[in-house]
């Protein structure tokens, strides 16, 4: 009964996402359709999921997108053609009929991936096997997507000319007394919220990638706040702290060639430890880098201003 | 059956705060679609969702046995109340000083 009333939720708020004209309102029904996307993955009991869902794909993302609409207003009002529409159920038709072709078609698997996962889980550092798999067996995919976020930074101060100091950006800036009494009162709250979900990763779901995800909210609160540090210090800290996680990563999986392994090959002693350490760096850079993300789209509309 | 009738009160109560928190956030809701300016809008659903979170939430607490969900539940609802009047105390902020800015352009309204 839940998991129908989820799906036809679903279903409605993202024909209403498509369907509805003003960009404004399309806005938040799809941040609404996030947070029911995490309803729907604790439904299937993938509390880590969820927990990204929630954190980075309807939190950080639709802060991102807000930013980017207020910044265009004269694009608020979309056009609804009938072929977007069209293109949009026959893309969503075709996917579901080839991932039911696939689920049809899926050969025994050769590899009981899960009973592997559960006999290397002790060698892994980590009790946790979504983070065994993320951060040890494929930490490949996680280097890369690190990688990725980091080259979407890069692509995104290539767009615009010169840097500003942070200091500088008080065009949207909320000068409320009351918000920044709360976030006085609430930051170390939101900071040890962080750290205990990059802790809770070794045997819980939890993570960099969410743990990242509420650092950059607490940053990008603070910015909004007109709290910041002194603009050179935040300046190289920025630099340094964007790139520290994709650096640390790439030095401890490369370090293991010099023993003459093979790439992403951590001690099995310390594989814990470097697990930890790893993490700790990428959500510090995960929070920066999404923050810079959102600082970057201010920029720009003071130079379009 | 001397535990019978402690668990048909708990559960008959639990129920009733259950149906309680739920009705007033539809109360909320219609309120959010009714009112006419933004600052009754909040007022409707920032007071009639909190209480009905608590509600809820002490419903919740009445079918659980374990202290720590039960603290856990309270948190959340504190955590939520704190939000939510943050957020509806920004929202009606914005709107007293900047009530000549129109965020987007309005859609035909239909009342």
């Amino acid at each position: 009964m839940i998991d129908l009333l989820l799906v036809c939720g679903l279903w409605s708020l993202a024909l209403t996402t498509l369907l509805t004209p003003n960009a404004f309102r399309a806005l938040v029904f799809f941040i609404l359709l996030g947070l029911l996307l995490t309803l729907v993955w604790i439904r299937l009991d993938a509390p880590d999921i969820a927990l990204a869902e929630a954190a980075l794909g309807t939190g950080i993302t639709g802060v991102l997108l807000l930013d980017t609409l207020k910044q265009q207003p004269q694009h608020a009002l979309l056009c609804v053609h009938r072929t977007r529409i069209f293109w949009a159920v026959f893309s969503g038709l075709s996917l579901t009929l080839a991932l039911s072709w696939a689920l049809l078609q899926a050969p025994a698997m050769p590899i009981a991936l899960d009973q592997t996962l559960t006999a290397q889980l002790d060698a892994s550092g980590v009790s946790h096997p979504i983070t065994a798999v993320l951060l040890n067996f494929r930490a490949y995919d996680t280097l890369l997507e690190i990688g990725v976020l980091l080259l979407a930074l890069f692509a995104g101060q290539g767009l615009h000319e010169r840097q500003h100091p942070l200091e500088q950006l008080s065009g949207a800036q909320l000068h409320n007394p009351f918000l920044r009494a709360s976030l006085a009162l609430w930051l170390p709250g939101m900071l040890l919220l962080a750290t205990y979900l990059l802790w809770a990763g070794a045997h819980q779901p939890g993570g960099a990638f969410q743990a990242g995800a509420v650092l950059a909210a607490a940053f990008i609160l603070m910015h909004l706040c007109g709290l910041a540090l002194d603009a050179q210090v935040s300046q190289h800290l920025l630099r340094i702290g964007v790139l520290v996680g994709f650096v640390l990563f790439l030095v401890v999986a490369s370090s293991s060639m010099l023993a003459g392994q093979t790439l992403l090959t951590y001690p099995s002693a310390w594989a814990g430890e470097l697990i930890l350490l790893i993490e700790l760096a990428l959500t510090f850079s995960i929070g920066l880098i999404l923050f810079s993300l959102f600082t970057l789209n201010h920029q720009m509309r003071k130079e379009s201003a | 059956m001397e535990s019978f009738l402690p668990t048909l009160l708990l559960t008959s109560l639990q129920g009733l705060l259950l149906i309680s928190g739920g009705v007033l956030f539809v109360v909320g809701s219609i309120g959010l679609l009714r009112f006419p300016d933004t600052c009754s809008r909040v007022h409707a659903l920032t007071k009639a969702d909190n209480l009905g979170l608590g509600l809820i939430v002490l419903g919740l607490i009445l079918g659980t046995n374990s202290l720590g969900v039960a603290l856990k539940l309270l948190l959340i609802w504190l955590l939520v109340m704190f939000a939510s009047t943050l957020s509806g105390h920004l929202v009606a902020w914005y709107a007293c000083y900047h009530p000549a800015e129109k965020p987007l352009p309005q859609e035909p309204s239909d009342d």
